[in-house]
């Protein structure tokens, strides 16, 4: 049993080193959604498939907002430094502030996503079912 | 035989992932992420707490196999490569079902939830593959005659081959190495959610039994990998990326009419009684009707 605490102990401190080191070494940045291709090849892997038909990035690619032919929304959303595309269902919040859209939704979990495109928000996006 | 070669190997390890993380620095920025890797490692500890908690059971229930076998091989120097083949070949029934069976893949999940290929995946063990009794697959080794300490040695050095294949640092192996031997190329593609390469490459150290089963696909060079499940965690929470699928589990069998119930317990991942949900092979058709 000793042995075993022992093991435990130094497996314990080799993870929070581990874990140290790579943020240290700088592995902690907040990746973005770089591109309006880095967005479809999110999208393409969603569960069921999504064909886009429009898209909106956010300047900053903090997120992306995407529009199929049956008129389903799906959101990209960077994942540590990785990208996590969702289809926006029923529960889903759209808030319009200014030029700043904010989806809320239980497909993206806790938090509460920004998008303020380059140029103007598109009018699917405005009047989504989702929109308040 | 009290000798656990996966203990041994930890400091080498932690070496490699020293190693990985400073190459991934100079040479690939976006190998590694930290709270991924707090994740990874996080679900690795975890279930070497679990497999010392349940490792017990797991060498009685085996040892009973051994007993109760009209076989003994015993400890023949011959033994232990036969051995060792065999492991690998139950490793693979064990690694297929793991992702045909959602019983046996919602133990097995958490090891590919990470949307990172690196050498702290490896780490990403399960905390409940004793309770979904994945250690059965290792049972006709010992009714065959095969020591039970033989085996689970065997086991050992299986799950230590399997750890520096997980890695983009290194592309292709020699030739007649990659025509043998599972390697990094092979199990990337078997990380991969990439419609093509879904539900390929289950070896644990010898690729040719994918090969002789029906289920290898060789990695193309230039297609771009995205690692970890089709429906992505998009999260970093230890318990609920260990977790989820049992739950989801719950929730549908609770959901769904009696009929059906069991269907999700047995059947493949994605599966629904209403097909409202995709399976890998669903979703491989439907990428293949689309490239036409």
């Amino acid at each position: 049993m000793e042995q075993e605490l022992a093991i435990f102990a130094a497996s314990l401190a080799a993870v929070a080193a581990l874990v140290a080191l790579a943020h240290c070494l700088g592995f902690s940045a907040v990746g973005t959604v770089a591109d309006e291709a880095d967005a479809r090849e999110a999208l393409a892997l969603v569960p069921g498939g999504f064909a886009v038909q429009a898209l909106v990035l956010d300047a900053e690619g903090r997120s992306a907002l995407a529009r199929d032919a049956a008129g389903r929304l799906a959101a990209v959303v960077p994942h540590g430094g990785r990208l996590v595309a969702r289809v926006l269902e029923p529960g889903s919040h759209l808030a319009l502030d200014g030029d700043t859209l904010s989806i809320a939704s239980p497909q993206l979990g806790p938090r509460t996503v920004h998008l303020t495109p380059v140029d103007s928000l598109p009018d699917w996006a405005r009047s989504s079912p989702f929109a308040s | 035989m009290d000798f656990d070669p996966v203990t041994w190997a930890i400091p080498v390890f932690v070496a490699l992932v020293v190693a990985e993380l400073l190459w991934a620095r100079r040479r690939r920025r976006g190998a590694y992420e930290s709270r991924d890797t707090a994740t990874s490692l996080a679900i690795g500890l975890g279930s070497t707490v679990v497999g010392a908690v349940t490792g017990s059971a797991v060498v009685a229930a085996l040892v009973w196999m051994h007993d109760v076998s009209p076989f003994s091989i015993g400890w023949a120097w011959w033994a232990w490569p036969l051995c060792f083949v065999l492991d690998d070949l139950a490793y693979y029934c064990f690694h297929r079902s793991a992702h045909r069976v959602r019983w046996f893949w919602a133990s097995h999940v958490n090891h590919h939830s990470s949307q990172h290929y690196n050498l702290s995946t490896a780490l990403r063990q399960s905390w409940t593959g004793f309770f979904a009794l994945a250690f059965v697959f290792r049972w006709p080794l010992a009714l065959l005659g095969f020591e039970p300490g033989m085996i689970l040695v065997c086991a050992g050095f299986n799950l230590i081959y399997q750890f520096w294949i997980h890695t983009e640092a290194i592309g292709r192996m020699p030739r007649w190495f990659e025509a043998v031997m599972n390697t990094p190329s092979h199990h990337r593609v078997h990380h991969a959610v990439n419609p093509r390469y879904l539900d390929r490459n289950y070896a644990g150290t010898f690729i040719v039994w994918d090969k002789l089963f029906g289920t290898f696909e060789e990695e193309d060079a230039d297609t771009r990998i995205h690692y970890g499940i089709v429906h992505q965690l998009g999260h970093f929470n230890v318990v609920r990326a260990v977790f989820h699928e049992w739950a989801a589990i719950a929730r549908d069998v609770r959901r769904s009419p009696w009929r059906h119930k069991l269907g999700y317990l047995w059947r493949e991942p994605g599966w629904s009684h209403d097909g409202s949900r995709e399976t890998s092979d669903m979703i491989r058709a439907r990428w293949e009707r689309k490239r036409g």
